[in-house]
C-alpha cells in the first residue's frame, strides 16, 4: 500500500518561495489583492511562514514551507459532513470541489491553516490573455463557495501511472524498473512508487546527462519539490523503507509539526544546523 | 377532508424532493475532482533560458495546445539544475501579462502624454527610427546617439555595440554601474581582468559573504539556491560554514551561521582586521604568495624606490582592535573568524558583491575583500575562487566605418568613463541624466534604451525626468510601458524570452562555459518583434558600412554564424558531424556546456589566464602576479596624470594630486595602491539625517522588471510577510528611540527630499533604514502601477569616483511619523 | 391574588387576536415586514457576490454569523424547554406560557436554520448533500440529525397540543371556519381523543427533553471536537452550551411575553408574578453560567498548551477585553443580582425583568462571538492578516435573522391561538377508538422507525446512510400523529 509523503529539509532550504509560486502555477491557484490579502485570504496551497525571535544582535528568524501535511489522522477529513474532503487509498488527503458544501469546517478544523476558501468565483480573476496560462492538466479554477487545498499533484502522480501503464514513462524509469515493470499491464503500487523513487532520486542526486534525459520526466514529481533549486524537498512512498523520502524522514533531524495533537503528519521537517 | 390532507403533504413532499434530486444529481454524476484529462490536449516541453534575472537559468515550458502553462527548471542546464528561483515560475505572467505593450507606438501628442500614443505599423516605426539617425549622421553627429542598454544577453549585446561602432558612437552605456561594477574592477586591480568572479562554492568549506545577498537576490539565483543546497547538506560529513557580513538582517543572515553586522561602509576596516589576525599568525598561503603574489612583501621598483608591502601594512595598521573599532565587530570575533577562515584554506571564499562595492569606498572595499582569497591561497583553487571561461563561439565578422563613422566613434565618451574623472570605469550610467542637463561634454540627440529604465532604477530619479524632456528624440525596446517609454517618442516593443530567438552566454558561476538557447516557445502573443532583428533591419535601411556590418537577415541567421564556433571545437556536452545536426541538439537541449573548470592550482598553464600580465608592469615577471599591491592601478593613474600634464603644461605631481583630490581619495603614496579603507562618504549632515538609507532587492522580484506579476506581489517580502507592499524596516530599539511602532505610517526624509511609507520592525543594524526596491512604479501595467513608493526617489547620486560606481548606501536620511 | 382563574383564561381574551388586528400590531409588522425585505435583498446580494462580501477569510474563516446560529439555536431550546416542564411538573399557572414558549422554538430554529444556509458557501447544495452523504463522524451531520429530530418533535407536539383548540376555534371564529377545520384535521373532542392527545403529548414531552439537550450538546461538541482549535478543544463545551442555551433562551422569552402582553393586552393572562417566577429562574440560570464561565477562563489562565492560554489571556486582558469584562459585568452579574434582589425582595417588577433579561439577552451574543472569534487569532500557525471587522452584509444579516422569526412569530400569532382556551366541560358525543389495523400500522411504523436509524448508523460508512437514519426519525415522528388522529363515529342522537 503506497503512502505518500514528503520530507522538507529546513537547512537546504532558502525561503526563496519557488515552491509557493510553481504550485500556484501548476494548479491555478489564483492570486488575492491586496484587500483580500488583508483578511488573511490567500489562495495559494502553499506559503512561507515567518516568524522573528530575539533582538540585536542575536535575532533569529525561523522560515517555514508550509503544504498540507496529509495527516494520517485528518481534522479536515473528520470535520466535513459531506465527505468532500477524504483520504485516498495512497494517503492524500483529497478535496472535491463538485461535492463540498462550504460550510468552512475544514477551514477551522486544521490545525495548520493550509486550507483555502472560494470566497468569490475566481474564474474572472484570470484577464485576457492571462487566462492564457491557466493549466488545464491540473485541477480546473473551483467554484465559487467551496474549500480547496494542497493535493500533492495527485494529478501528476496518476499520470506517472496511467504512462507506466501506456509504456510512455521516461526511460530511465523503464530501465531502472527493469524486469519489475511491464508496459501494457495496470503497475502494481510496488511499481508506481518505485517509478516515482526512481524520478526523486534522478533529479535530487544526478545533473542529467542529454544520453538518459527526457524533457517530460519533469512533469511526474509534485511541482513544489520538481522546482525546488536547494532542492530542499523530497517527495516519495513512506510505507516504502528504501524511498529517498523513507530515508531522509528517518534522519535524526526530522520533526513533525504539532505531533502532540495526533494529526500523523506525511510532512517530514529535517531541523537547520 | 381526508383528500386536502394528502394534498397536502403531497405538496410539501414534493417540493422537499424536488430540490433535493436536483442539487443531487448535479453531483453524482461528477462526484470526483476531474483532473481536467478530457478533451484532446497535446502537451510539449520547450527548453529555453529564463531572462527574469541575468543569471540565465535554463527551464522547460510546457506548453499545451499552443498556450505555455508551466515553466520548469531544465536538469541538464548545470547551473540551476533543474531547479528555478520564484521569479522563473512566474515567467508566465511576464508572457501573457495583459498591459503589455501591444505593438509598435509613436508618441503624437507632448512627450509623455499617456494619452498621445498611437499605434503604428512596423514599417513605420522603423521608418522613424532610421530618419532620426540619418539626420544625425548627416549632420556629422553621430556619437550623439546614446544607447542605454540593459538585460541584454548573449550575442545580444555584440550586436548592439557592432551597430553603435559602425554608426559611429562611443556611447554604449551599459548599467552594471549601478549594479555591480565594484568587484569586476577589484578583480582588475588584484588580478587584471574586469569582470565577475566564478565561485567553486559546492567545493568550498567557508565562506564569508561581504553585503551579498547570496539566498535573495545576489546572480545567478537559482544557481546560489543550487549551491547553498549543496553547502548546507550536499556532502558527506562537510557543512560549509557561512559567515554573513552585512547591515541588514537579511534572510541570508538570518540562514547564516553567523551574521556580523557590520557598521555600514566599513566592510574593508573588517576584512583589513581578519588580513591582520591572518597575517600575524602566519595563517597565510606562503607557497601561493611566494610563487604568484606581488606586492606582500615591501620591495623595491626598478628606480630603485623602495615601497611599502601589503603584509608590513596590515601587520601595523589594521590591529583587530582597530578593526573592531570602526566596524563594530568585536575583536575576539574578528580573530576567531579570521582562524576558522584560514584554516580551511584554500576551500574558503571571501565574497563580496552590490553592499559592499556599490559604496563611496567601493572599489578600495572590496580589493580588500578579494585579498583574503589572496591571503589563503584560494585564488582559482577547488572551492575557491575562479574566472570564468567563455564558449569557443566563430569571430564576428568586421565592422565597416566610414569617415563619419571613424570621426564619431573617436569622440570622447558623453560619461568621461575612463577619463580621470572615472578612471577605472567602462561605463557610468547614473550620470547619463546630468550629462544631457548640462549639455557637456556635447548634446544627447537621440536616446535608444533596450531593456533598462533609468527612470525608475538610477539614483536620484527626478534628474532624469527633467533630463528626458532635453532630449529631442527617445525611443525604447521595452516590452513593457515602464517609465522610460512613458516618456519616449517612439516604442519597438521586443518579444520576451518566451517568443523570440537568444542565447546565453552564462552569468560568471560555474568557471567553464555554458551555453544557453532561447527560441519561440509560443508565437508572439502580441505584434511584438525581437529587438536584434529590428536592429538589423534598422541597420540594412540605413544601408552604407551601417549596413554592410550586419551580414545576417536575422537573429537566428547570425546566432548560428557565431556557434559554428563551437561546433567546429568539436567538444563539451555534445558533438556532431554537421552543424544542422549539431545545431538540431542545440534547439532540443537548449544548453551546451563543457566541464569542468581546470583549477590552476592542477593546471599551472591556467595561470597566465587567471593572473594576466599587465604589459605596463615592469616589476611584474611572466606569468603576472596576484596584486596585492596593485601596479595595474598605479600604472593607470600615472598615465592619466601623465595625459593631463602634457594638455595643462602643469607639472605631472601636480595634476595626480589634484586628480586624486577630485576622485576624493584619501589615501597617498604605497597606501593608495594597497588595499586599505576609505572613510565611506554620505550626503546629509549626521545631527540632522541620523541614519543611513539601504535598500535591496527581494526574491520575488529582480529590480523593477516584471513588477506587474500579481504572484510576485502577493508574496513581495518573505521575512515581513508583507503582501502587496514593500515597507521601511527599522530595528525595534532604534524605532522606539523615535517614537515609532510597528505598522506606523512614516516619512522618510533626506536631502532630496521624502517619500511616504509603513514600518515593520527587523532586527537590523541600529543606524540603519532598510528598503526593499522594486515597487512604486509609476507606469507599467495594472498591478504595478502606484503600488508603494520607489527608494530612488531620495537616493542621492553618490560616487565611487575611481570606478565611476553609483554609491547607493550614501544617503543619510532621518525618519518621523507620518 | 386571584389564582382561581388560572389557566381558564376568557376564551374571548385568547381568540381576540384571530378576530381583530390592532393598529400597534399593524406598525410593528410593517416594521419587521421591511427588515426582513432588506434582509432577503442582503441575502440575494451575497448569494450572486460570493461571501468575499463577509469580513471572514481563509484565517478566520468564521465570524459572527456562526456565533448567531448558536445564540438562535439557543433561544430555539426555551419553548419545549418551558412547555415540557409545564406539563409534566403540572405547573398550572405558567400554562399559558407554553404554547408562546413552543412558538419561539418554532421560530427560532427556523431562523438558525436560514442562518445556517446563509453562512455556508454552496445554498443549492447544503441540505440535500447534508442528508444525502452525511459523515457519520462530523459534528455537524449530529446536528442535522438532532435538529431535524427537535424540528419535527416540536412542531408535533406544537401541533397535537393545540388540535383541540384549533377545532373550538372554527367555532369561535367563523369566518375562518373550513380553515381551522382543516387545520384541525377533523378534531371532534371525544373522550378517547381527549384521552389519545394527553397521553401523547405527556410522552412526548418526556421524550423531547433529552433531544433538545442533544441539540444543543452537539452545537457545543461542533467547537468542543477541534483540536487544531485553541481555546475550543475541551469536554466541558456541551454542558456549557445547553446552559448558555437555557441562559438566553429565557431572556428571550421574557421579552417575549412583554411585548406579546403589551401588544394584544393581555395583562390579565401575565399578571406580573409570571415574570418573577421567569426572572428568578433565569437569575439562577445566570448564576451558574456565570460559574461556568468563571471555571473555564481560571481553567484557561493555566493553561497549556501556550496557544490556549494566549486566546484567554486575549480575552481578559488583550484584544477583546472591553467586551468581555463590559458584558460580563453589564450583562450577566448585575442583571443577576437585579433578579436576585426582586426574588428576595417578593416584589415583582416587569420593567426590572425586562431590562435584565434584555442585558442577558445581548451579553450572551456576545458570549457567543467570544467563543468563536479570538480563537482564529491564535491559531497554531499564523499567517498575517489584519483583525477581523465583520461587514455590513454580516450585521444585516444578523439583525435579520431576528426579524425574520419576530415577523414569522407575529404571524403565527394571527393563524393560531397563541394562548390555551379553556377546555369545555364536557367531551362531546361519539366514540373514536383506533381500528386493530392501525393499531398494528403504529406499532410496525414505530419499529420500522427504530429499525431504519439502526440501519443508517451501521451502514455508517456507506452513503446515503445518513439519509436513511434521518429517514427513520421522520417515520417515528409520525407515531404520535397516528395514535392521535383518528377516525371519529358520532353517536346517534
Amino acid at each position: 500500500m503506497v503512502k505518500w509523503g514528503m520530507v522538507i529539509d529546513l537547512d537546504r532550504c532558502a525561503a526563496c518561495q519557488a515552491c509557493s509560486f510553481g504550485c500556484a502555477q501548476e494548479n491555478n491557484c489564483p492570486f488575492s489583492l491586496a484587500a483580500e490579502t488583508r483578511k488573511g485570504i490567500l489562495m495559494g496551497w502553499h506559503q512561507v511562514l515567518t516568524t522573528t525571535e530575539g533582538s540585536y544582535p542575536y535575532p533569529t528568524q525561523k522560515f517555514l514551507p508550509m503544504p498540507c501535511q496529509h495527516c494520517g489522522n485528518a481534522p479536515c477529513v473528520r470535520a466535513c459532513p459531506v465527505r468532500a474532503t477524504y483520504k485516498r487509498a495512497d494517503g492524500i488527503t483529497m478535496q472535491d470541489p463538485t461535492r463540498c458544501i462550504g460550510c468552512r469546517l475544514c477551514l477551522v478544523a486544521c490545525p495548520y491553516g493550509v486550507r483555502a476558501f472560494n470566497w468569490f468565483d475566481y474564474k474572472k480573476r484570470w484577464p485576457e490573455p492571462l487566462d492564457q496560462s491557466i493549466n488545464p492538466t491540473s485541477m480546473p479554477v473551483r467554484p465559487k463557495g467551496v474549500a480547496e487545498k494542497c493535493l500533492f499533484n495527485f494529478h501528476r502522480l496518476d499520470r506517472l501511472k496511467r504512462d507506466l501503464e501506456e509504456g510512455t514513462v521516461p526511460r530511465i524509469v523503464a530501465r531502472s524498473l527493469g524486469g519489475k515493470y511491464t508496459p501494457g499491464v495496470e503497475p502494481s503500487d510496488e511499481v508506481w512508487s518505485e517509478a516515482v523513487d526512481i524520478l526523486m532520486r534522478y533529479f535530487y542526486y544526478h545533473q542529467a546527462t542529454p544520453e538518459d534525459f527526457e524533457p517530460h520526466s519533469v512533469g511526474y514529481l509534485p511541482a513544489c519539490v520538481q522546482n525546488c533549486a536547494t532542492k530542499a524537498r523530497a517527495f516519495g512512498d513512506l510505507s516504502n523503507g528504501n524511498s529517498l523520502a523513507a530515508e531522509l524522514a528517518r534522519s535524526p533531524r526530522a520533526f513533525h509539526l504539532l505531533e502532540e495533537i495526533g494529526t500523523r503528519p506525511a510532512v517530514t521537517y529535517l531541523k537547520e544546523g | 377532508m381526508k383528500q386536502t390532507r394528502r394534498d397536502f403533504m403531497k405538496v410539501t413532499g414534493g417540493a422537499v424532493t424536488a430540490y433535493s434530486i436536483l442539487s443531487l444529481t448535479g453531483c453524482l454524476e461528477k462526484s470526483s475532482p476531474g483532473p481536467g484529462f478530457d478533451g484532446p490536449l497535446e502537451e510539449k516541453y520547450f527548453p529555453n533560458v529564463c531572462l527574469q534575472c541575468p543569471g540565465g537559468c535554463g527551464i522547460l515550458v510546457r506548453t499545451v495546445n499552443g498556450r505555455a502553462v508551466k515553466i520548469e527548471g531544465n536538469p541538464l542546464y548545470p547551473s540551476n539544475q533543474g531547479g528555478t528561483c520564484p521569479k522563473g515560475q512566474l515567467g508566465l505572467q511576464i508572457l501573457y501579462d495583459p498591459d503589455r505593450i501591444k505593438g509598435p507606438m509613436q508618441q503624437m501628442g507632448e512627450r509623455g502624454d499617456p494619452n498621445g500614443f498611437r499605434p503604428i505599423s512596423w514599417g513605420a516605426a522603423i521608418d522613424v527610427l532610421v530618419t532620426r539617425l540619418r539626420e544625425i549622421r548627416a549632420n556629422g553627429e553621430p556619437h550623439t546617439l546614446v544607447f542605454m542598454g540593459g538585460r541584454y544577453r548573449g550575442q545580444m549585446h555584440g550586436v548592439f555595440g557592432r551597430f553603435l561602432e559602425s554608426f559611429g558612437t562611443p556611447n554604449d552605456v551599459g548599467h552594471s554601474s549601478i549594479c555591480e561594477d565594484g568587484s569586476p574592477q577589484a578583480h582588475w586591480l588584484a588580478q587584471g581582468w574586469k569582470s565577475y568572479a566564478a565561485y567553486d562554492w559546492k567545493n568550498s568549506e567557508y565562506v564569508i559573504c561581504f553585503g551579498g545577498e547570496f539566498i535573495e537576490a545576489w546572480r545567478p539565483t537559482a544557481s546560489l539556491l543550487r549551491a547553498w543546497g549543496q553547502m548546507r547538506r550536499g556532502r558527506m560529513g562537510t557543512r560549509t560554514k557561512f559567515v554573513q557580513v552585512e547591515p541588514r538582517f537579511s534572510v541570508t543572515a538570518s540562514k547564516a551561521d553567523e551574521w556580523l553586522p557590520v557598521n555600514p561602509g566599513t566592510d574593508a576596516a573588517l576584512a583589513l582586521g581578519l588580513a591582520h589576525v591572518i597575517v600575524r599568525e602566519e595563517l597565510y598561503d606562503k607557497k601561493f604568495i611566494e610563487e604568484h603574489g606581488f606586492g606582500f612583501d615591501d620591495w623595491t621598483d626598478e628606480h630603485g624606490q623602495a615601497h611599502r608591502g601589503f603584509k608590513d601594512f596590515v601587520l601595523r595598521e589594521w590591529s583587530p582592535e582597530k578593526a573592531g573599532e570602526i566596524s563594530g565587530i568585536p575583536a575576539g570575533k574578528i580573530e576567531k573568524i579570521a582562524r576558522e577562515f584560514a584554516a580551511k584554506a584554500p576551500h574558503c571564499i571571501a565574497a563580496g558583491a552590490r553592499g559592499t562595492s556599490m559604496q563611496s569606498n567601493g572599489v578600495f572595499t572590496r580589493f580588500a575583500i578579494h585579498a583574503l582569497n589572496g591571503l589563503v591561497g584560494s585564488i582559482d583553487s577547488k572551492g575557491g575562487i575562479l574566472r570564468q571561461n567563455g564558449p569557443p563561439l566563430a569571430g564576428w565578422p568586421e565592422v565597416f566605418k566610414d569617415d563619419t563613422a571613424r570621426t564619431g566613434f573617436a569622440q570622447g565618451r558623453v560619461d568621461y568613463a575612463g577619463t580621470k574623472r572615472f578612471p577605472m570605469a567602462k561605463k557610468v550610467y547614473q550620470d547619463i541624466a546630468d550629462r544631457i542637463l548640462e549639455g557637456k561634454p556635447y548634446p544627447v540627440n537621440v536616446l535608444l534604451c533596450y531593456y533598462t529604465n533609468p527612470l525608475f532604477s538610477s539614483p536620484d530619479i527626478g534628474r532624469w525626468y527633467e533630463a528626458i524632456k532635453k532630449v529631442p528624440f527617445v525611443a525604447t525596446f521595452s516590452p513593457f510601458m515602464d517609465e522610460t517609454s512613458a516618456h519616449a517618442d517612439l516604442i519597438l516593443p521586443d518579444s520576451t524570452y518566451l517568443e523570440r530567438w537568444t542565447d546565453d552566454v552564462i552569468y560568471p558561476s560555474l568557471g567553464y562555459p555554458v551555453v544557453g538557447l532561447r527560441h519561440p516557445v509560443v508565437k508572439p502573443v502580441f505584434d511584438t518583434r525581437n529587438a536584434t532583428d529590428v536592429l538589423i533591419e534598422v541597420a540594412r535601411k540605413m544601408g552604407g558600412t551601417v549596413g554592410r556590418t550586419f551580414p545576417w537577415k536575422d537573429a537566428e541567421e547570425m546566432l548560428k554564424s557565431r556557434y559554428q564556433g563551437i561546433f567546429e571545437a568539436r567538444k563539451g556536452s555534445f558533438v556532431a558531424d554537421t552543424f544542422e545536426a549539431w545545431w538540431e541538439k542545440f534547439c532540443a537541449q537548449g544548453v551546451w556546456t563543457a566541464p569542468p573548470y581546470p583549477y590552476a592550482h592542477e593546471h599551472p598553464d591556467q595561470w597566465p589566464r587567471v593572473l594576466v600580465h599587465d604589459e605596463k608592469d615592469k616589476a611584474g615577471k611572466e606569468p603576472g602576479k596576484f596584486q596585492f599591491y596593485s601596479l595595474h592601478l598605479k600604472h593607470k593613474l600615472e598615465h592619466l596624470a601623465e595625459d593631463a600634464a602634457e594638455e595643462t603644461r602643469r607639472p605631472v605631481e601636480a595634476e595626480f594630486e589634484s586628480m586624486l583630490t577630485d576622485l576624493k581619495v584619501t589615501a597617498r603614496g604605497d597606501e593608495l595602491y594597497l588595499p586599505h579603507y576609505e572613510p565611506v562618504r554620505r550626503v546629509g549632515d549626521s545631527a540632522e539625517f541620523p541614519l543611513v538609507f539601504i535598500t535591496y532587492k527581494t526574491m520575488a522580484l529582480a529590480e523593477g522588471r516584471g513588477a506587474n506579476a500579481p504572484l510576485a506581489l502577493e508574496r513581495f517580502v518573505v521575512q515581513t510577510r508583507e503582501k502587496w507592499a514593500a515597507s521601511a524596516q527599522m530595528n525595534p530599539e532604534t524605532a522606539a528611540r523615535y517614537g515609532l511602532e510597528e505598522n506606523d505610517e512614516i516619512w522618510i526624509e533626506s536631502t532630496l527630499g521624502k517619500i511616504r511609507t509603513t514600518l515593520k520592525l527587523v532586527p537590523h543594524h541600529p543606524d540603519v533604514v532598510a528598503m526593499p526596491f522594486g515597487l512604486g512604479h509609476r507606469e507599467y501595467g495594472r498591478w504595478a502601477k502606484n503600488l508603494g513608493v520607489n527608494p530612488n526617489s531620495i537616493i542621492v547620486n553618490e560616487h565611487d569616483h575611481l570606478g565611476g560606481l553609483a554609491a547607493w548606501f550614501s544617503t543619510r536620511v532621518k525618519v518621523y511619523k507620518a | 391574588m386571584h389564582n382561581a382563574e388560572i389557566g381558564a383564561v376568557d376564551s374571548q381574551i385568547s381568540v381576540a387576536p384571530l378576530r381583530r388586528t390592532s393598529g400597534a400590531f399593524k406598525v410593528i409588522l410593517v416594521i419587521l415586514g421591511v427588515a426582513v425585505g432588506v434582509f432577503l435583498a442582503t441575502a440575494v446580494y451575497q448569494t450572486v457576490r460570493g461571501h468575499i462580501v463577509h469580513g471572514v477569510g481563509n484565517q478566520y474563516s468564521w465570524g459572527i454569523m456562526v456565533a448567531n446560529i448558536v445564540n438562535l439555536i439557543g433561544i430555539s431550546h426555551v419553548g419545549i424547554a418551558i412547555s415540557a416542564f409545564v406539563r409534566i411538573m403540572r405547573l398550572e399557572r405558567y400554562k399559558q406560557l407554553a404554547r408562546l414558549a413552543e412558538l419561539v422554538t418554532f421560530t427560532a430554529l427556523t431562523a438558525a436554520v436560514i442562518n445556517i444556509g446563509l453562512d455556508v458557501g454552496r445554498l443549492d447544495r447544503f441540505v440535500p448533500y447534508v442528508v444525502w452523504f452525511g459523515r457519520w463522524h462530523s459534528p455537524f451531520v449530529w446536528s442535522m440529525t438532532v435538529i431535524t429530530a427537535y424540528f419535527l418533535a416540536s412542531i408535533v407536539y406544537l401541533y397535537l397540543a393545540m388540535r383541540s383548540d384549533l377545532a373550538q376555534c372554527a367555532t369561535l371564529v367563523p369566518r375562518r371556519k373550513r380553515f381551522y377545520e382543516f387545520l384541525s384535521l377533523g378534531y371532534s373532542d371525544t373522550e378517547g381523543e381527549r384521552k389519545a392527545h394527553t397521553r401523547t403529548i405527556w410522552w412526548l414531552a418526556v421524550l423531547i427533553i433529552p433531544v433538545m439537550v442533544s441539540v444543543h450538546s452537539v452545537y457545543g461538541l461542533i467547537f468542543g471536537l477541534q483540536a487544531g482549535r485553541p481555546g475550543w478543544f475541551n469536554p466541558f463545551m456541551a454542558p456549557y452550551f445547553v446552559l448558555g442555551a437555557v441562559v438566553s433562551g429565557f431572556s428571550a422569552m421574557v421579552l417575549v411575553v412583554a411585548i406579546l402582553r403589551k401588544v394584544f393586552r393581555w395583562e390579565s393572562v401575565f399578571p406580573p408574578y409570571i415574570f418573577r417566577g421567569l426572572g428568578t429562574f433565569l437569575g439562577f440560570m445566570t448564576l451558574l453560567y456565570i460559574y461556568f464561565m468563571l471555571t473555564e477562563l481560571l481553567t484557561g489562565q493555566y493553561g497549556p498548551p501556550a496557544k490556549d492560554w494566549e486566546v484567554f489571556y486575549d480575552i481578559l486582558h488583550g484584544t477583546f477585553r472591553w467586551y468581555s469584562w463590559t458584558f460580563f459585568v453589564g450583562g450577566l452579574v448585575i442583571p443577576f443580582f437585579l433578579l436576585f434582589i426582586q426574588w428576595v425582595r417578593k416584589k415583582a417588577s416587569i420593567a426590572l425583568t425586562v431590562v435584565a433579561a434584555s442585558a442577558i439577552f445581548v451579553s450572551m451574543w456576545v458570549m457567543r462571538a467570544l467563543i468563536v472569534i479570538p480563537s482564529f487569532y491564535h491559531a497554531h500557525f499564523l499567517y498575517s492578516f489584519e483583525p477581523y471587522r465583520p461587514t455590513w452584509v454580516e450585521w444585516v444579516l444578523v439583525f435579520g435573522c431576528y426579524a425574520v422569526a419576530g415577523f414569522f412569530y407575529l404571524i403565527l400569532c394571527k393563524i393560531v391561538p397563541v394562548l390555551e382556551l379553556p377546555a369545555k366541560e364536557a367531551a362531546s358525543g361519539g366514540t373514536s377508538v383506533l381500528p386493530t389495523w392501525r393499531k398494528a400500522l403504529v406499532v410496525i411504523t414505530a419499529i420500522a422507525g427504530v429499525g431504519l436509524i439502526v440501519a443508517g448508523i451501521s451502514l455508517h460508512e456507506m452513503v446515503p446512510a445518513s439519509l436513511i437514519w434521518v429517514v427513520g426519525i421522520v417515520v417515528l415522528i409520525t407515531v404520535p400523529l397516528q395514535i392521535c388522529l383518528r377516525p371519529v363515529v358520532k353517536s346517534a342522537g
